[in-house]
């Protein structure tokens, strides 16, 4: 049995290794190039041993680094505040919905889903959102549009209710005469942390990465831009400024300019935040285990 | 007969007034997130008319002269038309096939690993992919195969002495190549999804299984699996919805647009992508989304309506 | 449970269309009052002159103007103001947006849209100006020209001015620049120095083969020629008629009377099979189709000996401040000017726009005021800019300032006239003269000002840009086979519909030679 286990354990392992490798190596691919020589990127491509060591990519993007910290504080803000909403409003949908009594749940469960299979597309969202609701230039943009509520993970946490919640503990507390807003909120969410806590990964990592609303709705008060924006247009900012575009007096400047460092750095730069926030996050996951184990 | 339909219609009408009475606070629930989903995607889902009109801005939207079919006509007069949707769909079915698979593998195997901080590291390091953004990828991936720097030909190939390939020109390599890609960026943020509902499994289970003497295969194959079942069909209805889109990014930037390649990398997004790029048509834009959609709701609801005859609880809707 | 499901479906479906009525009528009010609005005053002649003199006597109409640029504009809030000082007596002024070249396509298009937050006056570039037209987004400028353009007119030749017009009409007015294009490579002077050939024995694209043979001997570590994508040669000598996709072209530099498919032409075949042979001996870089660096950035890192390239006055210092490398240029083919050199940047007015005349006006000045054009496109003097001469001819940059951190980045060739400011050092005084006389002496195309309609063929056009999406790269980068591919690529193309879009652009054009 002990034999049996060990190597069970190792072969898991190992396999678990190699795959994190597999996903670790990209990176620390990505991670030597934003530090290496522009001209050695040229030359030679990407490589795992640094050579010529440059900090060129990330003087040019921390230059401005008013902006890139006030990038940061935008997209840490609508991250926070837009997953928290976010939550609430997929609680609320997902568990009434979750209740196989309730009449008509079936039609908006159909109402939900539909929402994931047809699309207007952006002129008509844009005239929408810009010209009846105004939301142009505002913080709200970054918020409400297409992140604030989504089919998927009301179905997601839907599921999640009817498989992991027992019916029993429902109505316990139903004939204890607990109203259902009380039940959701004292019965449901405690059992139901881990899948809570995934989708406010899901969702804040879609708050994060976005940078389409900042794209379309941002015209004009860049104090507004999340890190992403900021970090988009400087890449295409470099782009710009080495295609032979941008005039004689920015030939020389082109000519100094890591252009595939930057995208490397700028790649990093977007990333690392989340690498470093997601281990501490996890504990709820964890803490969830330890709920379910003791409830159960 | 008659007595008896008598006899039947009272109780629904007093059943209307008791539910809404019972369920009322379902409904106020429900009815924040209605609204938004009316106003995030079904008012401008109206823009779907788009389609089918020859859009003059001059005369706005609801303005603009209808034409049918027409805009729908260039997604079909295309020797390409099947090459396009014969890859949207076949990589589609393999991506969630072998997409599911990976997922709850590696689902399970964070399960059964011990160790708190194992698990945490594991976790974050297989979600690193699916944060790097699909340009980059397709960097990435030109580190490997490039011609004349890549790490393939360069390192591997020329150390067993064969020629080097010129992966960018040649298309029968792709479909893995792009397989490959597809699961590396998205089997971590598959397999969290699976993991929650995984750990969520009670405990309880397990113990009652052990002490029937089930030994860990016993242990996956008739506690996890069955639990993840509902989630397994719930995703699978649901990417099934979208088989006739794909991920622009993978399908376009990984192979850096190379023409020799479309034959296999071409989808129905590429495609519009293309032939639309320089012509600027909303109409046809949309007609093009219109289709995808189309396609996938018919296709969804008979998945639907097949599970539903087999498994009703598990059902979307 | 039935009627219960009837109950909310019902409901379901009278919420929606009353959010849908609702959202929708208000924005259809507004296009209704915006479009009677320039309908009216376009019509009205008298009435339009009334107007105008009512609105100059003391309201200031706001315009939005819509710039590509970087994305520091710090010094945008202070060039907007010393404009507005100046437009003052014009009776405008100006908002402007400065929007990123990478996202400008996406946003234009948004801002085109008739919504509340449309532009009235903007650069057209990057979608093509027939787009535009076809999807009703710009106005018709004949009549405004007239009346409040004058100064305009006066800045560019009858067929500079041609070279905006779509169907006959006018609809783009060009921008002071290279308004023509001349062909060839430009290759790293040391290198070419060291292979010992003497670059006047290099007349045509073929005697490039020794100098390569010479550069792999010397420096097998370096790529001979470049390669890719968007780098690849177009336009080489014949014209595309305002195609990026070359659908019909007329050879020859555009002398050649009838439009042909360039795909099926001796020339091209000939060109591709010279590519694939440079390929395959190495001399043409091996992942030319998946390269995505520029020309440029390969030379400065020491990897690259040649590229081929449009060149203009100017290009070779250009090109040695770019790469840091001295720099010799052969001309294959000589200056011509295409429809597409013209029309492919253009200024045009928003057809929602509520104020055209103002908005011409407004334009009039961007062209024809030294000061304003100054101001807008070289910035404050002082801040993003210095007189480094008496004559104030010359300038440049100001002390600690370069281009990576100036407040206000110079896009001269992307505003109206950058002729009639002055010329950044180390370009030479006459350099606005210079660009002149080569737009003028450069031979226009028989095709110059024609630019086909394909709104009847839009099917074909996109089958056909799909299968030289497919093709065309990979065989001008000599990256296929050509045996195997160029048949291939001419039948596709052929049951993509290519001879019903050559007949369309041809009849419009046989239509197009009699009204000239």
């Amino acid at each position: 049995m002990v034999d049996n286990n060990k190597a069970f354990h190792i072969t898991i392992n190992t396999l678990l290794i190699i795959l994190s490798l597999g996903c670790l190596l990209p990176f620390i691919l990505l991670l030597m190039s934003s530090f290496t020589e522009e001209s050695v990127l040229v030359r030679e491509g990407y490589s795992f041993i640094p050579r010529g060591f440059s900090l060129a990519a990330y003087k040019y993007i921390f230059s401005s680094s008013g902006k890139i910290l006030r990038g940061y504080g935008v997209t840490i803000l609508i991250t926070v505040v837009g997953t928290a909403l976010s939550i609430f409003l997929t609680l609320l949908m997902a568990y009434p919905l979750s209740r196989k009594e309730l009449p008509g749940k079936n039609i908006i469960s159909f109402f939900i889903f539909f929402t994931m299979l047809f699309n207007g597309g952006l002129v008509p969202s844009y005239m929408m959102w810009s010209g009846t609701f105004q939301i142009k230039d505002t913080i709200w943009a970054l918020l409400v549009p297409g992140l604030l509520m989504n089919a998927f993970y009301v179905i997601m946490m839907r599921s999640y209710f009817s498989t992991n919640i027992p019916d029993v503990l429902v109505e316990a507390a139903r004939i204890d005469g607990a109203n259902e807003f009380k039940i959701l909120f004292s019965v449901v969410l405690p059992m139901a942390v881990p899948m809570i806590a995934t989708l406010a990964l899901l969702i804040g990592l879609g708050y994060w990465n976005d940078w389409q609303n900042g794209l379309y709705y941002i015209t004009s008060r860049t104090e507004l831009y999340s890190i992403q924006n900021i970090l988009n247009r400087m890449l295409q900012d470099a782009q710009f400024l080495t295609s032979g575009q941008a005039g004689s007096n920015a030939a020389e400047l082109a000519k100094n300019l890591p252009s595939v460092g930057i995208k490397m750095a700028v790649a990093v730069v977007a990333i690392l935040p989340i690498m470093v926030i997601y281990p501490s996050m996890q504990k709820y996951l964890v803490k969830g285990i330890t709920i379910g184990a003791v409830k159960g | 007969m008659k007595n008896v339909e008598k006899s039947k219609n009272p109780p629904k009408k007093m059943k209307f007034g008791k539910s809404v009475k019972r369920f009322w606070p379902f409904y106020v629930m429900l009815a924040p997130g209605i609204i938004y989903l009316i106003i995030n995607n079904y008012i401008p889902m109206l823009g779907l008319v788009i389609a089918f009109k020859k859009i003059d801005y001059r005369l706005g939207i609801l303005k603009s002269p209808w034409v049918g079919l027409s805009n729908f006509e260039y997604l079909f007069k295309t020797s390409d038309a099947w090459v396009i949707t014969r890859n949207t769909i076949g990589y589609n079915l393999i991506f969630i096939a072998l997409g599911t698979v990976v997922a709850i593998t590696v689902a399970i195997l964070l399960n059964e690993i011990k160790g708190i901080r194992n698990k945490e590291t594991y976790q974050t390091l297989v979600l690193i992919p699916y944060l790097i953004s699909t340009v980059v990828v397709s960097y990435l991936v030109y580190a490997f195969l490039s011609t004349d720097s890549g790490f393939i030909n360069n390192s591997i190939l020329a150390n067993l002495g064969v020629d080097t390939i010129s992966w960018y020109t040649e298309k029968k390599y792709w479909p893995v190549i792009l397989v490959i890609v597809y699961l590396w960026k998205s089997f971590g943020y598959s397999s969290i999804i699976y993991y929650a509902t995984v750990i969520g499994i009670d405990g309880s289970l397990y113990e009652a299984a052990v002490v029937d003497g089930a030994n860990r295969w016993h242990k996956i194959k008739d506690i996890i699996l069955p639990s993840l079942k509902g989630t397994i069909i719930t995703l699978t209805l649901m990417s099934v919805g979208r088989i006739f889109y794909s991920d622009f990014g993978l399908f376009y930037q990984v192979p850096m647009n190379s023409g020799p390649l479309l034959d296999v990398t071409n989808t129905i997004d590429t495609y519009v992508y293309r032939g639309l790029l320089q012509l600027n048509d909303v109409g046809r834009a949309s007609a093009a989304g219109f289709y995808q959609s189309m396609v996938g709701f018919i296709v969804v609801l008979a998945a639907n309506l097949l599970v539903r005859k087999i498994d009703k609880e598990n059902a979307l809707f | 449970m039935n009627r219960m499901k009837k109950f909310l479906s019902v409901l379901l479906v009278g919420a929606l269309f009353s959010m849908a009525l609702t959202g929708c009528s208000s924005g259809t009010s507004e296009q209704t009052t915006k479009d009677s609005g320039s309908a009216a005053t376009q019509m009205d002649p008298d009435k339009t002159e009334q107007d105008g003199n009512d609105k100059g006597s003391g309201e200031i109409v706001t315009l939005k103007v819509a710039m590509v640029s970087t994305s520091d504009q710090s010094g945008a809030d202070e060039v907007e103001a010393a404009a507005n000082e100046i437009l003052k007596e014009y009776g405008v002024a100006i908002d402007i947006t400065f929007i990123n070249f990478g996202s400008w396509q996406q946003q234009t298009n948004l801002l085109l849209t008739g919504g509340s937050d449309s532009v009235d006056v903007l650069p057209l570039l990057t979608t093509p100006l027939t787009t535009y037209v076809n999807n009703g987004q710009v106005l018709e400028l004949n009549e405004l020209l007239e009346q409040y353009g004058q100064d305009i007119k006066e800045q560019f030749t009858q067929e500079q001015l041609n070279g905006g017009k779509v169907a006959g009409k006018l609809y783009g007015i060009t921008t002071s620049r290279d308004l023509a294009a001349s062909y060839g490579i430009y290759m790293r002077k040391d290198i070419l120095e060291e292979t010992g050939i003497d670059p006047a024995t290099i007349s045509k694209v073929e005697d490039l083969e020794e100098v390569f043979v010479k550069v792999k001997e010397l420096h097998p570590e370096m790529y001979g020629l470049f390669g890719s994508q968007t780098g690849s040669v177009e336009a080489w000598g014949w014209d595309r008629i305002n195609d990026g996709n070359q659908l019909g072209v007329v050879m020859d530099s555009g002398q050649a009377d009838e439009i042909v498919n360039l795909y099926e032409q001796p020339e091209y075949e000939t060109f591709v099979r010279l590519m694939r042979d440079w390929h395959q001996k190495g001399y043409i870089m091996a992942d030319a189709l998946s390269n995505t660096e520029t020309s440029e950035n390969l030379m400065k890192s020491g990897k690259l000996f040649a590229a081929f390239n449009n060149l203009k006055p100017g290009f070779a210092e250009q090109q040695e401040r770019a790469t840091g490398y001295e720099i010799e240029v052969i001309e294959f083919i000589p200056a011509y000017a295409t429809t597409q050199n013209i029309q492919g940047l253009t200024w045009g007015i928003a057809a929602a726009s509520t104020h055209p005349e103002e908005a011409m006006i407004l334009l009039n000045q961007m062209y024809s005021n030294p000061e304003l054009s100054n101001i807008l496109v070289n910035g404050i003097e002082g801040e993003s800019y210095v007189y480094i001469d008496d004559t104030k001819e010359l300038i440049d940059f100001p002390e600690g300032v370069d281009a990576a951190n100036t407040p206000y980045t110079n896009l001269g060739w992307a505003w109206p006239n950058q002729f009639i400011t002055p010329v950044w050092s180390p370009n030479p005084t006459d350099y606005w003269d210079t660009m002149r006389e080569f737009n003028e002496t450069a031979t226009p195309s028989k095709a110059l000002g024609f630019a086909p309609d394909t709104s009847t063929i839009t099917n074909e056009v996109t089958a056909c840009t799909n299968v030289v999406t497919k093709y065309n790269y990979a065989l001008m980068t000599g990256s296929v086979d050509v045996d195997e591919t160029l048949p291939k690529f001419q039948e596709e193309l052929r049951n993509a519909g290519i001879d019903k879009i050559i007949e369309e652009k041809t009849s419009q054009y046989e239509q197009w030679k009699l009204e000239q």
